[in-house]
């Protein structure tokens, strides 16, 4: 095996935590540093708009390692540290400090994407960070009503933790569906209705013109005139990337070969939310927002780069889930490669559901609605590009009715 | 090995079933039930895939 010399990864999320264990794993015994720019320990991000935001976990509980776990990776731990440069042996760090390296990998994630003219206040929320968690948690709990702009999953999520609360909420997205981008349109429907069923005001096609917040509440103004009031506000508008630090450009990310290299590095990957991977599958480079991606990217990568044999990647498919109002939403697949979508319900037209989404009579993706023991069935046939009268056949099995 | 569930950690997203369908399952009330407590080698790298792709950090894997 190759010596990787000193290593350092840069981001102590999932990605970059994973990235080490993996590394110790697969037998890299020299120096190895961990930058991470929050303050905390590594801690876990899909609980914060879920179980974290509800009040079922503890805060503590995202935490993704114990200290004495990750003392037992025998790690250089730089954390509450930013990296700000990048030559073509070290990392420059915000305080100016430069930290040499042999191989390097960069870990950094997104931030939240903010609207143009999207003010700074108490009663304006984004949720990316524990600390967003917290703040957002305790602003509920002092309001009677939410606006959310952006209707995709964090989003979602919020409203069902608001509703369960009590809250008056109100999604505002600019798209005629919400959740239309990733789901496509009939199974949007599917998760609007959920949202209404559950008493929340969901509009759509509505583009917000003016965003005002005050110590009274939040002001939201519509390109129709229409105007929105609440005690607070929640912008969920999806991700920035900004990798300018690691010679990315444009918010695309960093493009990566299939097993992590950066284009044009010899000795710098990326795994996780920052990454844009070369997918096998479909031929391009993916960015792919998912958790499952990320511990998958960390072990290719990590025996990437020592050298070491790496099996081709258990399921190259993003996959994701949301929990709304205690159905659990589940996606395994690419549904915008779709030109037919079909969804199947137990009979009586109620969840647990699927919606299986075809291109040219091959299963592509697959969504479930209060149903993971069917979607973990639907998995292999989407991960085979199963024919239509396969994918038939199971639904049929699982006794299920096309809706 | 010996596959070691906190089961007071799942929350039923069926991901081991996915990595190892022979070892794990789900019960009626979708929460994980290991059919194979004391799994064969030759499902260690699959044993291995659901420990590392459970959201919750339900599972472990432990050596005799």
């Amino acid at each position: 095996m190759a010596r990787a010399g000193r290593v350092v990864v840069v981001g102590a999320g999932l990605a970059g935590l994973r990235t080490a264990e993996e590394l110790r794993a697969a037998g890299h015994d020299g120096p190895l540093t961990l930058v991470g720019a929050e303050e905390h320990l590594p801690y876990d991000r899909p609980p914060l708009s879920k179980q974290v935001l509800t009040g079922s976990w503890e805060p503590e509980r995202v935490a993704l390692r114990s200290a004495d776990a990750l003392a037992e990776l025998s790690l250089d731990l730089r954390l509450g540290t930013r990296a700000t440069g990048l030559a073509d042996d070290a990392v420059v760090l915000g305080d100016g400090e430069r930290l040499p390296f042999d191989h390097l990998v960069v870990a950094t994630g997104v931030a939240a994407r903010r609207l143009a003219h999207q003010p700074r206040h108490e009663r304006v929320h984004e949720l990316r960070t524990l600390e967003d968690c917290l703040r957002l948690q305790a602003g509920l709990a002092a309001s009677r009503s939410l606006l959310i702009v952006g209707g995709g999953f964090v989003g979602a999520e919020v409203a069902a933790a608001a509703r369960a609360q009590g809250l008056d909420v109100t999604i505002v997205e600019a798209l005629p569906a919400p959740f239309g981008r990733v789901l496509g349109t009939a199974v949007a429907q599917r998760c609007v209705r959920l949202h209404r069923d559950h008493g929340v005001r969901v509009l759509a096609g509505a583009r917000v013109e003016e965003l005002r917040a005050g110590e009274d509440g939040v002001v939201l103004t519509l390109a129709d005139g229409s105007v929105l009031e609440a005690d607070r506000m929640l912008v969920a508008v999806g991700t920035s990337v900004d990798a300018g630090w690691a010679g990315g450009t444009g918010g695309a990310g960093l493009a990566c070969d299939d097993h992590g290299r950066v284009a044009g590095r010899d000795r710098v990957y990326a795994v996780g939310d920052v990454a844009a991977w070369h997918s096998p599958a479909t031929g391009d480079r993916e960015r792919v927002e998912h958790w499952t991606s990320a511990t998958e990217q960390a072990r290719v990568a990590a025996r990437a780069l020592l050298g070491r044999p790496v099996e081709p990647a258990a399921a190259d498919l993003p996959y994701f889930w949301s929990d709304q109002y205690r159905t659990k939403i589940q996606m395994v697949g690419r549904p915008h490669l779709a030109d037919t979508t079909r969804i199947h319900d137990t009979p009586g037209g109620a969840a647990p559901s699927v919606a299986v989404y075809l291109r040219r009579g091959r299963l592509v993706a697959a969504v479930s609605f209060a149903a993971p023991h069917l979607l973990a069935r639907l998995r292999p046939l989407v991960a085979g590009a199963a024919p239509e009268p396969e994918v038939r056949a199971l639904t049929d099995a699982l006794g299920l009715v096309p809706a | 090995m010996r596959v070691q569930v906190e089961i007071g950690r799942c929350e039923g997203y069926a991901n081991c079933v996915v990595a190892a369908p022979d070892v794990f399952s789900l019960d009626d009330e979708y929460l994980v039930v290991v059919d194979a407590p004391t799994p064969g080698e030759e499902q260690r790298a699959a044993v291995e895939e659901a420990v590392r792709s459970c959201p919750a950090a339900a599972l472990a894997l432990q050596d005799d």
